[in-house]
C-alpha cells in the first residue's frame, strides 16, 4: 500500500510537452492510489495544461536552460528531492534521460527500477511490470520490492493518453534549490535539432524506403514530402541507392542496414530476401507497389498496389491538412 | 592538447541472443538453448571502439575491458578483446547467471573501483535484457557523472575534459563537455567498431585474463543480496499480437481495416486496401492517424 | 666443298668478343637485380613437381598452346619465338663450329650438306620472324587495342629486332653477291635480296655497305640481348622459372597460410611469395586477362595487368612490403576482383593471378585490418552465427518442407548431400534444395542431411582473404564430418565444392567430393534414371566459374540438359572457358560495388538478343544473379532456373 506519492518526471521542451510525457502522466493516474497525490516534476519552466492529464501538484526545479537538459543537474537535484520528500513511486518516459536518471535514482535512495515498461498491473501489494527482451520476441515480468521506492520508466506509445477537461488544474508548488552550475562536471555546450531525414537508420523511428520503381529523382521527391510530412526518416534498397537517390548510409538490406522502425513505408519496392532481411525488426510495414505480385506483400501488414506517381501526391496532400 | 597516461574501463557484456523468432517455447516457457547465439552487445562494440579511438589520439592510455561473463565464453570474449583491449578482468562466480542488474552493477563497480578509472565507457543497453540501466548504476555506485548515449568523443583544449556528442532519441543532438572521471554510455557510434587483425586476435587467444570472484573482490554477501532482491525477474511472456483496433461503427464494413499480426514476420498476413485513390489514401492517412504515427499539432 | 667463310670482310673481329662480353655482363647484371628482388619472397612450401614443369615447359614454351588461344597473335608470337629461337641456336652453332670445333679439334661443322641445310633453315626461320615481327609492328600500331599499359619500349625493341632481321639478311644478300653466289637457292631470302642490292650498289659500295651492316647487325642484336631484362623481353626468363614452380591444379590456386598446431610466420601475410614475384617479372603485358575481366570495364574497372605493373613498383620500392603498397589505383580495386579466373584461363604465361590477389586481401584483412566496411559485420557473422546471413545454425533446416527430407537428418547413413548457405537461407534457392532431394527420394538414393550441424563452407571466408575464419569454419565442418564417418559428399554450389574437394585437404579432409551434375549425369549414363520431360523452350545452359573454368566440368550438365530438351541447346557467345561471370564470387555478392545489372546485363542482352526463353544454370548464386539481373531488366521472355528444378525423373 502506497503511503507516499505518485511522482512523473516531466521532459518538455520549448515549453511543450512531449507526448511520451503525457502517456506517463496519463499511466500515474491510473496508478494513483486514493490517499496520494499525482505530482509532477519539472525541470524547466511552467508548462500549461498538465492538469489536463491528470496532474495535481507540479514541483518547478526551475533549473536555468544550462541545468535543464543537463542529466547531471537534473539528477542531483531530484536525488535531494525525492529524498526530502519520500514518494513512492516515480514514473518516467524511457528516453536516454529518462533511464539515465532513473537507474542514478534507483541507486542513490536504495530503490527498485524496471525500463521500457509495456504494461503495469497490481501484484501482490506492489506492481509487476511488463518489459520487452530480446529485440521484443520475449516479454519479461518483473517486480520491484514494494516496500522501496518503485520507479519505471515507460515505453513510447505503450500506454493510451486520455484527456480530462481543461478544468483540471495542477497547482505548482514551490521548492528551495541552490545553485549547481559551479559543482557540475558535465556541461550542455549546445543542442542541434535533428533533421529526421538524417539520423541513422538504425535509430529511426518511422522510415520511408524507395526502391527500383521509384526511378528517378524527381519521384523520389515525392517520397521525400511524404517523410517530410511524418518526420520520418529517408532509407531505399539496394537498386536505390544504385541508381543514385540514397547514399549508401541509407541503404536496407542484406548488405546495408537491418531496421526495427516503428513505422516503414516502402515505395516501389519489390521485397526481395536481399532486402527483406533487413526489416524483420520492422514493428508496421506498408507497402506500395504497382505490381500485385511483388513479394513484398508477403511480408507487408498493410498493401496498396497503386502507382506512387498518384497515391504519393494524394497522400502527402491529406498528410498536410491532417497536421492542422 | 596531448594528455598523459589516461585510464580508460570498458564494460563489456556478453550477450545471449535468440538467433531465432522461434527459439522460445511459449509453452514451456523456456528458450532453446540452441537457439541462442553469444556475441559481444553491439552497443559495448560501439563503446569499445569509442575508446580506442579516444586512445589513437593521445600518447599514453590503457584500456582495461571488464566483464561479467563465464569461462566458457571466454573464446567468444577474446575476439573482441583483440580489437585493441590493454588488459582484461573477467568476474565470475556461483549464481552470477542469476543476478539482477543492480546486482551486476554492484559487482562491477567493486572491481572498477580497484582500477581507479579515468574514463569509464559501457553499452547504454543490452540487446537481450533491455535494461538501459547498467550505465546509471554505475555511475551511482562509483560516485560519477554519466552521460548517456554517447556517439562520439574528443578531447577538449583545456583541462581533463572530454567533449561527447549525444543523441537524444530522434530528437536531435547534444554537445556535452564532461570532465573527468565520467562515465560514458553508448547505444551507437559514428565510427564502425574496428575488425581484429590475425596478430591481435592471435596474441589474444592466449594472454592471460585476469578472474575474480566473490572472495577475490571481497564482496560484501549481504550487500550483494540486498541490490539482488531489488528487482525480482518474475517470468516470460510471449508478446500479445497487436491490439485489433475497432474503427468507429459509423464506418460501412469494407472499409474496416483488419490487422493480423502473428508473431513473426513471415507470417504477416498482408491486408490490401483497394480502391479508387483519393479513398485509398484517406485510408491510409486514418490509419496512420489511429496508430498514433501521425504527431498532433505543435510536435516537433 | 660448300661453307662460308666466317668474318669473311671483316678484318678485325676481336671487337665483336668484346661487345659480346659487355653485352653478356649488361644481361647478367639485370637478371641478377631480379633474382635479388625474387629473393625477398619466400619459396612456396609445397614442392613443384619436375613432371609438371616440363610439361609446362612443352606445352607452353614449345608449342605455344596458352599464347595460341588468339589467333593472330598466336601466330604472330609463334612465329617470331620459333623464328629468333633457331636464329640463336644458328649463331650459337657458329660460334661453337668457330671457336671451339674447329680450333680445338680441327673439325668443320659448317660444312658440305649440313652446312646448305643449315643455310636454308636459317633462312626460312629467320624469314618467318620477319614475318611474325611486321605482324607484331602492324598489330601494335593499327590495332589499336585499348590497353591499359603499352610502353615505348616494348616498341622499341620490336623495332630493333626488325632492324637486326633486316641487316642480318643484308648482309647474306651482300656477301653472297661479293663471293660470288654459291649454292644461292640454300639461301633463298638472300637470293631474292641480292637482285635489288646488285641494281643499287656497285661492287666496291656493297664491299663497305657490308662491313657496317655486319656491325650494325652485330650492334643491334647485342644491344637487343643486354636489354632483355629491363624490357617485356625478360618474359622469356620470368616464364622459364615459373614453370619450374608449377603446381598442377584448378584455377585459383591459393597458398596456405598456417601450419598447424595454429603457427603462422609473421612475415607471412606482409610479403609477396616468390613465385607471385617471378610472375609479376613474367607478365608479358598482353593484355588479355584485362580484355576477358568482367569488372574491367572499358579502362576505369579492375585490370589484373595493370595490378601487376603497380606491383612490381610498389613492391619494389617498399621491399616486398604488401602492407605499404599504395591503397588506390588498381591495387585498391582489388575488392571488385570475382575470383572468376577468366584471366588465369586467358594468361599465356599461367600467371596465378587470383592467388595474387588474394594475397593482398588477406595481408588487407589479417595484417592490416583494413578493408571495405562491408565485410566486417560478414566476417563478425560468420564468427558467431557460422553463415554470411547472420541467421544462425538454429535455422538452418526451415528449408526442408517434405516428411521425406526431415527423417535424413543427421542419420549417418550413405551420401552426404551439403546444401551450403544459400541454397540453406535464400528463399529463390531453397528451391534448388527441395528439388534435389525430392530427386534423391524419388530415385531411392541413400543420403542424408546435417540440417543445424552444417556450417558455411569456408569459401566466402577464404576469397575475402580472412583465412584464419576460414580455418575455424574448416576445422569445426571437418569435426562434423568425422563425427559421421563421412566418405562422399555431393554439394548444390560449385563454391562449396571446390572449398570441400581442394581446400579442406590442408586441414585432413581427403572426402569424396562431387557436384551435383556429376551425380546426376553418372545416374544417366548407369541407366539408372531417365527423365520424362521435354522442354519445348529455347535453352541455354550458363557454365559457373567454379564447375567450369576451375574444374573443367563443362560436359556433365550440359548432357544432363541433352536429355531434357527438345531440339537444339543454345550455345552463348561467351561460354565453356569463356563464360562470362555471373558476378557473385569472390565476395562479389556481398560487396556492394558489383551491381548485377553491371556484369549480368550485358550477358542478359546477349540472352534476349538470341531470344532464350530458359536461362540453366548450375549454381545456387548465379541463379540469384540471373534472377536479380532479369527482374532489373525487366526481361519478360527469360527465365531462370536451377538444373534440378527442370528435371522431373520417371525412373
Amino acid at each position: 500500500m502506497e503511503t507516499g506519492d505518485l511522482w512523473v518526471v516531466v521532459e518538455e521542451r520549448d515549453g511543450e510537452l512531449s507526448d511520451l510525457s503525457k502517456e506517463v502522466c496519463c499511466q500515474a493516474r491510473r496508478m494513483k492510489g486514493p490517499h496520494s497525490a499525482l505530482v509532477a516534476i519539472l525541470a524547466g519552466n511552467e508548462v500549461k495544461g498538465l492538469g489536463r492529464y491528470g496532474v495535481e501538484r507540479i514541483y518547478s526545479l526551475k533549473q536555468s536552460p544550462e541545468e535543464r537538459f543537463n542529466p547531471e543537474a537534473f539528477f542531483v537535484t531530484l536525488a535531494d528531492l525525492v529524498r526530502e520528500k519520500s514518494p513512492s513511486i516515480i514514473l518516467c518516459g524511457s528516453t536516454s534521460l529518462g533511464n539515465a536518471i532513473a537507474s542514478q535514482l534507483a541507486i542513490r535512495v536504495n530503490g527498485g527500477l524496471v525500463t521500457d515498461c509495456l504494461d503495469l498491473k497490481k501484484y501482490r501489494g506492489g506492481w509487476v511490470a511488463l518489459k520487452p527482451a530480446q529485440q521484443g520476441r520475449m516479454n519479461a515480468r518483473m517486480v520491484p520490492r514494494s516496500e522501496r521506492l518503485q520507479i519505471f520508466t515507460l515505453k513510447p506509445g505503450a500506454f493510451q493518453v486520455e484527456e480530462l477537461s481543461p478544468d483540471n488544474v495542477a497547482e505548482p508548488e514551490q521548492t528551495s534549490f541552490r545553485s549547481l552550475l559551479e559543482t557540475l562536471h558535465t556541461k550542455v555546450m549546445e543542442f542541434v535539432k535533428s533533421n529526421p531525414r538524417t539520423i541513422r537508420l538504425e535509430n529511426a523511428d518511422m522510415i520511408v524506403a524507395g526502391g527500383k520503381g521509384v526511378g528517378n529523382k524527381k519521384r523520389f521527391a515525392l517520397l521525400e514530402e511524404t517523410a517530410d510530412l511524418l518526420g520520418a526518416t529517408i532509407a531505399g534498397s539496394r537498386p536505390a541507392v544504385d541508381m543514385g537517390l540514397v547514399p549508401y548510409e541509407r541503404q536496407i538490406g542484406l548488405t546495408g542496414k537491418r531496421v526495427a522502425p516503428r513505422l516503414l513505408i516502402t515505395v516501389g519496392i519489390s521485397g526481395v530476401f536481399e532486402f527483406v532481411i533487413g526489416i524483420k525488426d520492422a514493428k508496421f510495414v506498408i507497402a506500395i507497389n504497382k505490381d500485385p505480385a511483388a513479394p513484398i506483400f508477403k511480408v507487408a501488414d498493410i498493401g496498396i498496389v497503386a502507382d506512387l506517381n498518384e497515391i504519393l501526391p494524394e497522400l502527402n496532400e491529406r498528410l498536410k491538412t491532417q497536421g492542422n | 592538447m596531448k594528455q598523459d597516461a589516461l585510464k580508460i574501463v570498458v564494460c563489456l557484456k556478453l550477450i545471449r541472443q535468440l538467433s531465432s523468432d522461434r527459439g522460445f517455447d511459449a509453452v514451456t516457457r523456456v528458450v532453446n538453448p540452441e537457439s541462442v547465439v553469444t556475441m559481444l552487445n553491439p552497443g559495448d562494440e560501439y563503446a569499445l571502439e569509442m575508446a580506442l579511438s579516444l586512445k589513437e589520439k593521445i600518447s599514453h592510455a590503457e584500456i582495461i575491458a571488464i566483464s561479467l561473463s563465464p569461462a566458457e565464453d571466454e573464446a567468444v570474449l577474446r575476439r573482441y578483446l583483440a580489437m585493441g583491449v590493454d588488459h582484461a578482468i573477467r568476474i565470475w562466480d556461483e549464481g552470477f547467471d542469476a543476478l539482477n542488474a543492480q546486482a551486476v552493477a554492484f559487482l562491477l563497480s567493486e572491481c572498477i573501483r580497484r582500477v581507479e578509472p579515468d574514463v569509464i565507457f559501457c553499452g547504454t543497453k543490452a540487446l537481450d535484457t533491455n535494461g538501459n540501466e547498467t550505465g546509471g548504476y554505475l555511475a551511482e555506485f562509483l560516485h560519477l557523472p554519466q552521460v548517456p548515449g554517447v556517439t562520439s568523443v574528443e578531447f577538449s583544449q583545456e583541462g581533463r575534459g572530454l567533449f561527447c556528442r549525444r543523441q537524444v532519441e530522434t530528437i536531435g543532438c547534444e554537445l556535452v563537455k564532461a570532465s573527468w572521471p565520467v562515465l560514458l554510455s553508448v547505444d551507437t557510434g559514428d565510427n564502425e567498431p574496428r575488425y581484429p587483425d590475425l596478430f591481435s586476435t592471435l596474441f589474444w587467444l592466449e594472454k592471460k585474463i585476469e578472474t575474480f570472484d566473490k572472495a577475490s573482490l571481497k564482496i560484501d554477501d549481504n550487500r550483494l543480496n540486498e541490490w539482488n532482491s531489488m528487482v525480482r525477474f518474475l517470468d516470460w511472456n510471449r508478446p500479445k499480437p497487436e491490439k485489433i483496433f475497432t474503427p468507429k461503427d459509423e464506418l460501412p464494413p469494407e472499409e474496416r481495416i483488419r490487422l493480423i499480426v502473428s508473431g513473426g514476420m513471415d507470417k504477416r498476413k498482408t491486408e490490401f486496401i483497394d480502391g479508387e485513390t483519393k479513398v485509398v489514401a484517406s485510408r491510409v492517412v486514418d490509419l496512420l492517424a489511429r496508430k498514433k504515427f501521425l504527431k498532433t499539432s505543435g510536435e516537433g | 666443298m660448300e661453307g662460308r667463310e666466317i668474318f669473311w670482310n671483316i678484318r678485325d673481329a676481336t671487337g665483336m668478343y668484346l661487345l659480346t662480353l659487355v653485352a653478356l655482363l649488361i644481361f647478367f647484371y639485370g637478371l641478377h637485380s631480379h633474382w635479388r628482388f625474387w629473393k625477398k619472397g619466400d619459396r612456396r612450401l609445397e614442392k613443384p613437381p619436375i613432371l609438371a614443369a616440363l610439361k609446362a615447359l612443352a606445352s607452353q614454351a614449345f608449342f605455344q598452346r596458352r599464347i595460341l588461344q588468339e589467333t593472330y597473335s598466336g601466330i604472330m608470337h609463334l612465329f617470331i619465338f620459333w623464328g629468333c629461337f633457331v636464329l640463336l641456336a644458328g649463331t650459337i652453332l657458329l660460334a661453337v663450329h668457330y671457336d671451339l670445333l674447329r680450333p680445338l679439334f680441327g673439325l668443320a661443322l659448317l660444312h658440305g650438306s649440313f652446312y646448305l641445310i643449315y643455310s636454308l633453315i636459317l633462312d626460312l626461320f629467320g624469314f618467318t620472324a620477319l614475318l611474325g615481327t611486321g605482324m607484331a609492328l602492324v598489330r601494335r600500331y593499327f590495332f589499336h587495342k585499348k590497353q591499359t599499359i603499352k610502353q615505348w619500349t616494348d616498341g622499341m625493341m620490336l623495332w630493333i629486332l626488325l632492324l637486326v632481321l633486316i641487316t642480318g639478311f643484308s648482309v647474306e644478300s651482300m656477301r653472297m653477291i661479293a663471293t660470288g653466289m654459291a649454292s644461292e637457292w640454300w639461301s633463298p631470302i638472300g637470293l631474292f635480296l641480292a637482285g635489288p642490292f646488285r641494281a643499287l650498289f656497285g661492287i666496291d659500295s656493297l664491299i663497305q655497305a657490308h662491313a657496317i651492316l655486319w656491325w650494325g647487325h652485330l650492334v643491334l642484336a647485342l644491344f637487343l640481348i643486354a636489354l632483355i631484362p629491363y624490357t617485356k623481353l625478360f618474359h622469356m626468363v620470368s616464364a622459364l622459372f615459373l614453370m619450374l614452380s608449377r603446381i598442377p591444379g584448378p584455377k585459383g590456386r591459393l597458398e596456405p597460410v598456417f601450419s598447424e598446431p595454429l603457427q603462422v610466420k609473421p612475415d607471412r601475410l606482409i610479403r609477396f611469395p616468390r613465385h607471385y614475384l617471378i610472375g609479376l617479372d613474367a607478365c608479358t603485358r598482353c593484355g588479355r586477362c584485362e580484355e576477358i575481366c568482367p569488372i574491367h570495364a572499358g579502362r576505369e574497372g579492375f585490370s589484373p595487368m595493370k595490378m601487376n605493373e603497380e606491383l612490381k613498383g610498389d613492391l619494389r620500392e617498399s621491399d616486398n612490403n604488401m602492407s605499404t603498397v599504395r591503397e588506390t589505383g588498381t591495387i585498391g580495386k582489388v575488392w571488385e576482383c570475382l575470383t572468376c579466373g577468366a584471366c588465369e584461363e586467358s594468361c599465356p604465361v599461367s600467371l596465378e593471378l587470383i592467388g595474387k590477389i588474394v594475397e593482398l586481401r588477406r595481408n588487407r584483412v589479417m595484417a592490416v585490418a583494413h578493408f571495405p566496411t562491408e565485410m566486417k559485420p560478414i566476417f563478425r557473422k560468420l564468427e558467431t552465427f557460422r553463415d554470411p546471413w547472420g541467421m544462425g545454425t538454429f535455422f538452418r533446416e526451415d528449408w526442408i518442407i517434405e516428411e521425406a527430407a526431415r527423417r535424413r537428418l543427421r542419420t549417418g547413413r550413405g551420401l552426404l548431400v551439403w546444401i551450403g548457405c544459400q541454397s540453406t537461407f535464400h528463399e529463390r534457392s531453397k528451391r534448388v534444395a527441395w528439388s534435389f532431394v525430392n530427386l534423391l527420394d524419388a530415385l531411392n538414393v541413400e543420403y542424408f542431411l546435417l540440417g543445424n550441424e552444417e556450417m558455411c563452407c569456408g569459401d566466402l571466408a577464404r576469397r575475402t582473404g580472412n583465412e584464419y575464419l576460414c580455418r575455424s569454419l574448416i576445422l569445426k565442418n571437418i569435426e562434423t564430418f568425422q563425427k559421421y564417418g563421412v566418405k562422399k559428399i555431393v554439394t548444390l554450389c560449385p563454391h562449396c565444392f571446390h572449398s570441400l574437394k581442394e581446400e579442406y585437404t590442408q586441414w585432413g579432409g581427403g572426402f569424396e567430393v562431387i557436384h551435383y551434375t556429376g551425380l546426376i549425369a553418372d545416374l544417366i549414363r548407369e541407366g539408372k534414371v531417365t527423365f520424362n520431360n521435354h522442354l519445348d523452350r529455347t535453352v541455354t545452359y550458363h557454365d559457373s566459374c567454379y564447375l567450369g573454368r576451375y574444374h573443367g566440368q563443362y560436359d556433365d550438365p550440359r548432357s544432363i540438359l541433352k536429355t531434357i530438351v527438345k531440339g537444339e541447346i543454345l550455345e552463348l557467345e561467351k561460354n565453356k572457358t569463356s563464360s562470362l561471370c555471373c558476378g557473385a564470387g569472390g565476395g562479389g555478392f556481398w560487396l556492394r560495388g558489383n551491381a548485377a545489372e553491371k556484369i549480368n546485363g550485358p550477358r542478359l542482352d546477349e540472352i534476349k538478343e538470341k531470344k532464350v526463353q530458359l536461362i540453366c544454370t548450375s549454381c545456387p548464386y548465379c541463379l540469384v544473379m540471373f534472377d536479380e539481373a532479369i527482374r532489373n531488366k525487366e526481361a519478360k521472355d527469360v527465365a531462370a532456373m536451377d538444373l534440378i528444378e527442370l528435371l522431373n525423373p520417371s525412373r
